[in-house]
């Protein structure tokens, strides 16, 4: 047998002992594909609790909370007389916001004085806050400008006439990629991929770090007949195989239910995929390379995966951090391939304008040869062994 | 009794010398608690985003266009990085990522508008990052208010002249928007101090389920392979969950003390609130950690798991997405893991003001979490450490 095949094997015969490890290559990747997919329910967030304070009791008022009531988005569950009172509400988050409908609101708004309609959103939960925001401006300025289009009609001009004149300018946004400003759209698949990179990377750490710090890892080189090369690939290609698995399952779980528009960008989003497993197992062990002590370098990578949930430019745009952290990103595998998948999303794959994230995310695979006689002279020396 | 206290005082020095001689744990402590505590905070420092690259396609050349051009751009949301003339270009741009978003401004913009009718142009906005959406969408809808405003005044003579009049005879009405709780409606304002109190979690679970799985590992017991009874195991976990809540109490001085005063983040509690809370909170964890720690035979092997669960924990929390809004599984979660109550509660206390009496709930689940971890962690068997 080769030496290839016989670490190959004798991988498998320590994958079979260790569900640990069946866990963390099977299990893991698809709970959190399910995770992911849902965890946001509907991915739109409807019928947000909200409250009115309303000084005026008029007909009026009450069709504006009516007017507030059909929106999808929001629903009206309380009515407060005091801001201290509705303000303890927002606290509570029992609301999310409330609007103060004003004294003699109804007067004012039939006589043409000056009406102000404040409302109150909850922006330390943001994306909430801004929600209710954009639903409340919507809903508020097309009410104050109500008086004006029955006026219109009762002077026998269109609704339409006078809403024209009222805002001649309009814009139809087109949200690139995520129409319905969908929450699963926008996070699910990013960080299915996020919780992908650290699950790689501690593993391989973890299998590898194993067999330093156990002092096992020479009867490992000898299986491979002390040729470093062949006893990492033979170790890591059990685990290869069942991430890449797995992530295509986790991209299946996500994206068949509404799959990418463009025929093949699956097949793509695949490839990349493969891309991204083999690059941070690549990056992992490149840096227990570097310093092969199990405990230090577990941690570290723990760190070091947590931190792809930001520098992936998901959540929090690269270009407005410090431009230190956006070059930092760069040594991430899920920078690269959040670029490439969004590039094949959303503007129908067209990946030549992320060549070269293509490029760097493929040479990943490369940097462990860097390291790989640092390895193995770490492991001859039996320095690590016991090390943390 | 005395045994008893003489266990207590044991455990609490083996505690000490397991993390001072395990550089593993040194490393998480130090490097989790002070180098994320900063590195998140310096992620997040420019707080808001600012001049999302626009590109503006400009088939109108007019004055209308222009106008709306320069109020675009006049915005600190929205930076005009280029206007074109044809749409091939604009959509190069937005496919190359040196622009998020595209505004078209049709040829008949101007025309529509001199005519009374309306006029639309089109915003195609990237949500690849959900900010700069709504930075560029607020940008836009802002501009073309006050455009509206304008031109508004330009249309006059098209109003049929009693509505003329009963228009002009109006005085203004408006919604006003207050942002609560966060007034710069800054990003680092809202995210950071949920991340601090994730760390103290994390950094706590991994180090303590380290040093059991550690344990395991080598074999050590207690009481040098002793089988104990009820009441010592409760001595010896609580005197563990002591070490760590003084550790972590010192350390939370650090992170959820002075580090919203560096950084100017939203820091509104008072010392007894943020005792009151964080006592429950790190019983909790340390009760929550020693109860995982058992499911593990070495020590590195709890970390293939934690790291992976603290990104999920952010979603249950209920800060990002509303909790009633989750599936009910996952709200149960939220009542399972100490993290999710207890950083929903100190956002409410450290950012909205709550007293005690408002976050009762949460005080109360994490009192419930901590009789039921201290029982899990106390269960007879010989994954007891």
């Amino acid at each position: 047998m080769s030496g290839l095949g016989r670490v190959f094997g004798r991988e498998l015969g320590t994958i079979s002992r260790r569900p640990l490890l069946w866990i963390v290559t099977l299990g893991v990747p698809l709970f959190s594909a399910l995770l992911m997919v849902t965890i946001f329910g509907s991915g739109q967030m409807r019928k947000l609790p909200i409250g009115v304070i309303d000084n005026d009791f008029s007909a009026s008022s009450r069709a504006l909370v009516r007017t507030i009531n059909s929106s999808p988005t929001l629903s009206v569950v309380r009515h407060f007389t005091e801001p201290s009172e509705a303000l303890r509400a927002v606290r509570s988050r029992e609301v999310y916001g409330y609007v103060v409908i004003p004294h003699d609101f109804s007067r004012d708004m039939t006589s043409g004085s000056r009406v102000e309609i404040p409302y109150y959103y909850h922006y330390a939960l943001l994306s909430v806050g801004a929600q209710v925001e954009s639903t409340l401006r919507t809903l508020l300025t097309m009410a104050t400008l109500k008086p004006l289009i029955l006026t219109a009609q009762e002077m026998a001009t269109s609704e339409q006439r006078a809403e024209e004149f009222l805002t001649p300018l309009n814009t139809s946004p087109y949200p690139l990629g995520n129409p319905q400003l969908d929450y699963h759209t926008y996070l699910s698949e990013p960080f299915f991929f996020v919780m992908l990179q650290i699950v790689v990377m501690l593993t391989v750490v973890y299998v590898v770090g194993s067999e330093v710090e156990s002092g096992s890892a020479k009867e490992w080189l000898e299986k491979a007949r002390g040729n470093m090369l062949v006893a990492l690939v033979g170790k890591l290609l059990p685990y290869a195989a069942a991430f890449v698995a797995t992530s295509l399952a986790g991209l299946c779980i996500i994206y068949l239910p509404s799959p990418p528009s463009e025929q093949g960008t699956l097949l793509w989003l695949a490839v990349a995929t493969i891309g991204l497993v083999v690059a941070s197992m690549a990056l992992a062990l490149f840096i227990f390379s570097l310093f092969p002590a199990m405990g230090f370098v577990i941690s570290a990578v723990s760190m070091i995966g947590s931190l792809g949930a930001t520098l992936s430019g998901v959540t929090f745009p690269l270009a407005s951090m410090y431009s230190i952290f956006r070059y930092l990103a760069y040594a991430l595998p899920i920078r690269h391939f959040t670029l490439i998948s969004q590039q094949l999303l959303y503007t129908e794959g067209n990946v030549g304008a992320v060549w070269w994230n293509v490029a760097l995310l493929a040479g990943f695979a490369l940097l462990p040869l860097l390291t790989i006689r640092r390895l193995k002279r770490a492991i001859c020396s039996g320095k690590y062994e016991n090390y943390a | 009794m005395r045994n008893l206290l003489r266990l207590f005082a044991l455990s609490l020095r083996r505690e000490w010398r397991d993390i001072a001689t395990s550089k593993a744990s040194l490393l998480v402590i130090v490097g989790g608690v002070v180098m994320y505590g900063l590195l998140y905070n310096f992620l997040y420092r420019p707080n808001e985003v600012e001049e999302a690259p626009v590109v503006v396609v400009d088939e109108a050349h007019s004055h209308l266009s222009r106008r709306l051009v320069s109020l675009l751009n006049a915005s600190p949301k929205a930076d005009i990085v280029a206007v074109v003339a044809n749409r091939s270009e604009g959509v190069k741009m937005l496919s190359e990522g040196s622009a998020v978003a595209m505004l078209y401004l049709p040829n008949d913009l101007s025309q529509r508008i001199g005519r009374g009718e309306r006029s639309t142009f089109v915003t195609i906005a990237s949500t690849a990052s959900f900010l700069y959406y709504e930075a560029v969408a607020g940008a836009v809808v802002e501009s073309m208010l006050t455009l509206d405003g304008e031109l508004r005044r330009d249309m006059a003579w098209l109003l049929p002249a009693p509505l003329l009049l009963a228009y002009e005879g109006r005085e203004s009405a408006e919604a006003v928007g207050n942002a609560l709780f966060n007034p710069t409606k800054g990003y680092a304002d809202y995210l950071v101090p949920v991340v601090l109190v994730l760390i103290v979690f994390q950094t706590m679970v991994m180090v303590v389920a380290m040093t059991s799985g550690g344990r395991r590992a080598k074999g050590t017991t207690p009481l040098r392979g002793r089988r104990l009874h009820w009441g010592a195991r409760v001595t010896v976990t609580l005197a563990r969950s002591v070490f760590y809540c003084v550790t972590y109490g010192l350390l939370s001085l650090f992170l959820l003390g002075l580090l919203p005063h560096l950084f100017d983040l939203p820091h509104l509690a008072d010392a007894q609130t943020m005792i009151t809370l964080l006592v429950p909170y790190l019983l909790a964890t340390s009760l929550f950690g020693q109860a995982f720690g058992r499911l593990f035979a070495d020590r590195d092997s709890p970390l293939l798991l934690i790291t992976f669960f603290s990104v999920g924990l952010i979603f249950i929390s209920g800060i990002s997405y509303p909790l009633e809004l989750l599936p009910e599984g996952w709200q149960v979660a939220h009542y399972l893991l100490p993290a999710a109550p207890a950083t929903l509660a100190f956002v409410e206390v450290g950012s909205m003001g709550a007293s005690i009496a408002d976050i009762a709930p949460q005080l109360a689940t994490l009192w419930s979490q901590t009789a039921l971890y201290l029982l899990l962690a106390t269960l007879p068997s010989r994954s007891f450490r």
